[in-house]
């Protein structure tokens, strides 16, 4: 996994489930990466690596929904397909309340697992585009100076100009200025633009 | 209604007529000139009355032993004495009838060899003052002389008592005769040939001038025992009635009169009280015979019915896995096949084969198992049983946060072997981690906890404890708990505990509910496999 291609990390301990599926999929053209236990998954797998779980619930070891529950604990977005073949509603209810984007009874229908797959890796690679704007926001934010940290604050709360200058004790005309400065900075071609990612991604945290 | 009343008709009708033809009939010997004779089948057509129907047939008896006064008799006593008399015996078979059903309910059909034995008992207690008060007003009227008094009485008693143990057990053993039982009666040979050995035995007793008739009758016990042996009561009755009939038709009929009528009375007895208790025993063991097998067929019905839903859940795992990788296989073939990859097709199709038969692989274990429903037993060690289905407990207790655990105390599971079933056996392990599972997620428990202790008893036994720190099992559930659908669980079949009870105690083992301070603790124990 020397690439950051998405990929399919499919664990079920039935061998020839795993052989067919994976073999269904790579067809189709995704990169895949079949596991036998939920643990081997765990120590193979980090954070960096874009794509999507597709999970069976009954493994020998750990569980599907340990796992499941594992992932959130460690932060890990990825997201899960889950598998079962006892259609239970129980175990749909666990899977879906853990976070996972669909659930998939056995024997899979292996059209909806390829429509699963491909709206799983929509989502992760939106979250991931969505994740790595707002790193790159948060550095370009670190460049801002005190004043104009406390500009933008105030242009976020949505204070014209005027009430700005009033509540910093500057003229109107520097708060320009300082607005200027950090669309500069943070590389963006109107003020809105910057407003939208950083109301998004609840950054700017500053104390009132 | 009308049909009812037709036939409440039919049977006042009937009952008198019978009544009196039977007394008629049976009129023979008379001592004096009065209604003494060797056995009175009236009195017994009486008390079956009373008995089938109910004591307030009572003024349907009176009217039939009146009637027979009338004509058989033909009032040869006064008026009075004769309504006097007739009074006495339609009360004391009322008296003795209620007694029999009220007070000892005891079954009018003959089940248990107790309704025999108290019928019995009340008939002779009853009859007895009833011949005292009967014989006692024909001596103050001076018909009996005063020393013929207490000969008279034991006659007309043992007549009575003889009367009753022959006609009432038949008819109420018989009631209501159907034409499939008269066609079962004629339609064996065995039943064919046991007659015929009756009428030659008589022949041979009484017909034949060569023997002295009484001498001889020791045979006539021989086809009466080999009838009650085979046909229980109803075989011995009827035999009875006929060997009673085949008697007194031959001492009817010998003009040279040896025998006296007490002679005649205690053969008759001992015919019928024998024929009556043999026949009884053989028909209560015939029952309980019967009573068991049902018990096992509805036991084994309940057994495949309870692991059905445990089947059908594990089969639905194990089936799906081979359809998910065949339906996998087949779109990925279709997908070779457009890319023109006949190498790779060639291969996938392969591995479509072995799915398919991996599938049928478990449809053909599936139907081995319910296959008669069979017990299979074979010789397995502790630690092979306790393999063989601890994958799928402790998995289960796993998902509902159950920490179970196993410990061998004092015993050696690689070594210690037992003969047993292993899908039933492990059907009760499994009940019991699944009972001790519901009971800790049904209740607020601070531990989850459930321990498997195996270990031996005194006695060297296998035994096996299953404890939880449940709630325990509330006190009135405990009497009950081991009844077939008896459940604290809202949507369970109430069949787990019963059917493990039945599996261990027809592996010659017990399963009980041990008491404890906390949680339940079910303890089991197997007999050890003996070395041959």
């Amino acid at each position: 996994m020397n690439s950051l291609e998405p990929t399919v990390f499919l664990v079920d301990d039935d061998p020839a489930v795993r052989d067919s599926l994976s073999l269904f999929l790579s067809l189709k053209g995704f990169r895949i990466q079949p596991f036998a236990s939920a643990e081997d998954f765990l120590a193979v797998y980090s954070t960096q690596y874009p794509g999507c779980l597709v999970l069976d619930v009954q493994l020998s070891g750990m569980d599907g929904l340990a796992l499941q529950a594992r992932l959130v604990e460690k932060n890990i977005g990825l997201p899960v397909i889950v598998m079962t073949a006892y259609g239970d509603v129980a175990t749909a209810r666990a899977a879906l309340k853990g976070g996972a984007v669909d659930f998939l009874e056995k024997p899979i229908d292996v059209e909806l697992l390829y429509k699963a797959v491909h709206e799983a890796f929509d989502r992760d690679r939106s979250s991931r585009i969505r994740e790595s704007e707002k790193i790159e926001l948060e550095a370009r934010l670190s460049f801002l100076s005190e004043r104009e940290k406390q500009v933008l604050t105030l242009v976020v709360d949505g204070k014209h100009n005027r009430e700005i200058a009033a509540a910093l004790g500057i003229s109107p005309r520097t708060v320009e200025v300082h607005k200027a400065r950090i669309m500069e900075k943070c590389r963006v071609p109107r003020l809105t633009d910057l407003l939208r990612i950083v109301l998004k991604n609840s950054l700017l945290q500053s104390p009132r | 209604m009308r049909r009812t009343k037709n036939h409440l008709a039919l049977l006042l009708i009937g009952y008198v007529v019978v009544y009196v033809l039977v007394d008629r009939v049976s009129y023979i010997y008379p001592v004096a000139p009065f209604a003494i004779t060797p056995w009175n089948p009236q009195t017994g057509l009486a008390l079956a009355l009373l008995l089938r129907f109910g004591v307030r047939f009572w003024p349907l008896q009176f009217a039939g032993a009146l009637a027979a006064e009338w004509y058989v008799r033909d009032f040869q006593a006064p008026l009075g004495l004769i309504l006097l008399s007739c009074a006495i015996m339609t009360a004391g078979y009322t008296a003795a009838s209620a007694v029999l059903v009220g007070k000892l309910r005891i079954d009018p059909t003959f089940t248990r060899l107790r309704d025999l034995n108290w019928f019995m008992a009340v008939v002779i207690a009853f009859t007895l003052p009833i011949a005292l008060s009967y014989i006692m007003m024909f001596l103050f009227d001076g018909l009996i002389p005063p020393d013929e008094f207490l000969m008279d009485v034991l006659i007309y008693w043992v007549g009575d008592v003889i009367g009753i143990i022959v006609t009432t057990p038949l008819l109420l053993v018989h009631w209501p005769v159907t034409v499939n039982a008269l066609r079962r009666l004629f339609g064996s040979r065995e039943n064919i040939a046991q007659i015929i050995t009756i009428l030659c035995v008589l022949w041979g007793v009484f017909g034949w001038n060569v023997t002295d008739e009484f001498k001889y009758f020791y045979p006539l016990f021989l086809p009466l025992i080999w009838i009650a042996m085979r046909h229980g009561l109803k075989g011995a009755t009827l035999a009875i009635l006929v060997i009673q009939l085949g008697l007194i038709i031959s001492v009817q009929r010998s003009e040279q009169r040896y025998v006296t009528v007490l002679e005649l009375q205690a053969l008759m007895f001992a015919l019928a009280a024998t024929g009556l208790f043999l026949g009884m025993a053989v028909t209560e063991r015939q029952r309980a015979e019967s009573m068991l097998s049902q018990r096992e067929v509805i036991l084994n019905r309940a057994l495949r019915f309870a692991s059905a839903s445990e089947m059908s859940s594990a089969l639905a795992h194990e089936l799906n896995q081979p359809l998910s990788a065949i339906g996998g296989y087949v779109s990925s073939c279709r997908l070779l096949l457009s890319a023109r990859q006949p190498e790779r097709l060639h291969d996938t199709l392969e591995k479509v084969t072995a799915e398919v038969a991996r599938a049928s692989q478990v449809i053909h274990r599936l139907r081995d198992f319910y296959r008669g429903g069979v017990t299979k037993l074979e010789r397995i060690t502790v630690a092979e049983l306790f393999e063989g289905i601890w994958s799928s407990v402790i998995k289960k207790a796993e998902r509902h946060g159950v920490n179970l655990k196993i410990q061998f105390d004092d015993i050696l599971p690689e070594i210690f072997q037992i003969f047993i079933d292993r899908i039933q056996l492990e059907t009760v392990v499994h009940n019991l981690v699944a009972n001790a599972i519901d009971a800790l997620v049904a209740g607020p428990v601070e531990r989850r906890e459930i321990l498997i202790t195996v270990g031996k008893d005194p006695a060297g036994r296998l035994r096996v404890e299953v404890r939880d720190t449940g709630p325990g099992v509330p006190m009135e559930m405990q009497s009950r708990l081991f009844d077939v659908f008896e459940t604290t669980k809202p949507e369970g079949l109430g069949l787990g505990l019963g059917i493990s009870r039945s599996i261990i105690e027809a592996h010659g083992g017990k399963l009980w509910l041990e008491p404890t301070a906390e949680g339940a603790c079910f303890i089991f124990t197997l007999p050890a496999a003996t070395d041959e």
